[in-house]
């Protein structure tokens, strides 16, 4: 059995000159939590438009669960669940009806629906109310669990958290795990990185179109970019340190990116008037920070 | 039946509206009929006309005194402004709202991603259009009908002929609901594709009234559609219905072609 849910192979789409994705290329496995990570604009919505046959290619191949897209791009949408953008809904329905109206369309059973509901603390007043009445932040919930209430065999969410409070936020990563057990695959779009980096097995960093990174979780942190604050007794004046990017230096403190090996950065380190170090644990944001900053120098 | 799902979202959204103009058209054409068939307005109508300028009883003429008869009276119900305005209002409503408009708004991004094809957000725009269109006229047809009966003026020929006089009218914004949906799979503004459907629907009407009176456009006759929708003709038997709704139907069937194929390759939203 094929374990690829999604494939893209040099996916290329332009809007007339301007380009919305180029050259990119990547595959999700069955039950993985895939992050799609880049800034507005970055192409994220472009790449989901695409694997869902919104929008056209202008080249590249495309499969998701293992139908050709557009040509069989119905087929995959009944297994699939969407969450878009800033999710909208129709403003003149209520919750509820809007949530029977998407059940009607799939002319399924929503076996999870019930439970989505409490699992997002929806209270029947919420319900009966009109889309366009629902605060931001629950017209999300609700585009959540319409994404998630036929139990998907594939989830595309685009900036799901978004709107959400932090007790929704850990609600939505409780069903990401809980949907990741039942074997659904999550791809989902995100610029928001500790959630990324809670939730996510790989990610794919994408910049200005292209894919700049596509690495496990792990893998990315283990290229250790870390963030060096290093605090001199004496103004020292511009200070390169071997394996460290000076990122900003201002009197005595000085702030470096450093990558791969430390061992000849600590022994630069002991011949110069050091007051005090700070070198904490990678986190994503470094390793985000410093993708986008060794693109734009290429 | 989950295929008419979406088509029934539609007219629910739409009944409101559709039975207004249901109950206004039923009404107008009552009153029209009835008040043909129980005074003598034609002597009366006569007196005012002659009273106008010789363009203006050239225009009135024909629209007015072929029709002081109760089958012409039937007519010029059929053919009133309000309710060819009504009806193409709900006409143009439909492609402008539930494709340009759902583009706009964006829950057209995520009904495409339901297990939906486009091709049947098409079929199901038309189809419930049609629909609503085809009870709009039903509410001619009973205003003519129960005040002909009333009046017992109701003779089989005169319901054939009134029933496929609604038939033409129903074709016509048939296909002023299919020219707007070819505007509405192009854009991805409701609120521009509904004015300039409005504007094409104005001008043709606009040069049909003209055309009698004003010969340098006389030309436009055959490339206008309401050429192909004139019920005091088809009533007085000086016209025949087939030729009428056979070239009205083509260009439906062209327009719902167009429509489809743009709809169907376009990038949603685009």
């Amino acid at each position: 059995m094929d374990n690829t849910v999604i494939s893209v192979d040099r996916l290329t789409k332009y809007y007339g000159r301007t380009v919305g994705v180029k050259d990119v290329s990547f595959a999700v496995e069955r039950g993985e939590i895939f992050g799609f990570l880049g800034p507005n604009g970055a192409g994220k919505t472009t790449t989901i438009r695409l694997l869902l046959g919104l929008i056209r290619a202008t080249s590249g191949t495309i499969s998701v669960l293992g139908q050709p897209v557009p040509a069989g791009s119905l087929a995959a949408r009944k297994r699939c669940g969407y969450l878009p953008g800033d999710f909208e809904g129709y403003a003149h329905l209520t919750a509820a009806e809007f949530l029977r109206f998407a059940a009607e369309l799939r002319g399924a059973e929503t076996p999870a629906q019930r439970e989505l509901l409490e699992q997002f603390r929806f209270s029947q007043a919420d319900l009966g109310r009109k889309i366009k009445h629902l605060s931001h932040g629950t017209r999300q919930k609700l585009g959540i669990v319409q994404a998630f209430f036929h139990r998907p065999e594939l989830a595309i969410l685009d900036e799901p958290t978004g709107g959400l409070d932090p007790l929704m936020q850990e609600a939505f990563y409780e069903l990401l795990r809980r949907a990741q057990d039942d074997g659904c695959t999550v791809f989902f779009s995100s610029h928001v990185l500790p959630e990324v980096e809670k939730t996510c097995h790989r990610v794919a960093i994408i910049r200005e179109g292209e894919v700049v990174a596509l690495e496990t979780l792990d893998a990315l942190k283990q290229r250790r970019f870390r963030r060096l604050s290093v605090t001199y007794r004496e103004p020292v004046g511009r200070v390169e340190l071997p394996g460290a990017t000076l990122v900003k230096q201002e009197g005595k403190l000085a702030e470096y990116l450093v990558e791969g090996e430390i061992a000849p950065l600590l022994q630069a380190l002991s011949g110069l008037p050091v007051a005090d170090i700070v070198f904490p644990e990678a986190d994503l944001e470094e390793v985000f920070m410093a993708y986008y900053r060794r693109s734009e120098r290429a | 039946m989950r295929s008419l799902t979406y088509p029934r979202f539609m007219l629910r959204q739409h009944v409101g509206f559709g039975a207004f103009s249901f109950v206004v058209v039923g009404v107008l054409q009552y009153l029209i009929v009835q008040l043909i068939t129980t005074e003598d307005t034609a002597t009366m109508v006569r007196g005012v006309i002659e009273q106008l300028p010789e363009r203006m009883r050239m225009i009135v003429s024909e629209q007015f005194i072929t029709r002081l008869t109760t089958g012409g009276a039937v007519a010029f119900g059929f053919s009133h402004p309000l309710a060819l305005a009504l009806l193409a209002i709900n006409a143009i409503q439909f492609p402008a709202r539930h494709v340009a408009g759902e583009i706009e708004g964006g829950t057209m991004e995520w009904l495409l991603a339901q297990p939906v094809a486009r091709l049947r957000v098409v079929l199901s725009v038309s189809g419930a259009g049609a629909v609503t269109l085809l009870a709009i006229v039903c509410g001619a047809w009973i205003g003519s009908l129960s005040a002909l009966a009333g009046a017992g003026a109701l003779v089989p020929d005169l319901l054939f002929k009134i029933l496929g006089v609604g038939f033409n009218l129903w074709i016509l914004m048939v296909l002023v609901m299919s020219y707007t949906l070819v505007l509405a799979a192009f854009a991805r503004d409701g609120g521009k594709v509904a004015l300039r459907a409005a504007a094409v629907t104005f001008v043709f009407y606009l040069l049909h009234v003209l055309v009698p009176i004003w010969d340098a456009i006389a030309f436009t006759r055959p490339f206008n559609f309401f050429t192909y929708y004139q019920p005091q003709k088809l009533i007085s038997g000086e016209r025949s219905i087939t030729l009428d709704v056979v070239v009205l139907a083509m260009v439906v069937a062209v327009c719902q072609l167009i429509a489809a194929r743009r709809f169907c390759r376009r990038d949603i939203p685009g």
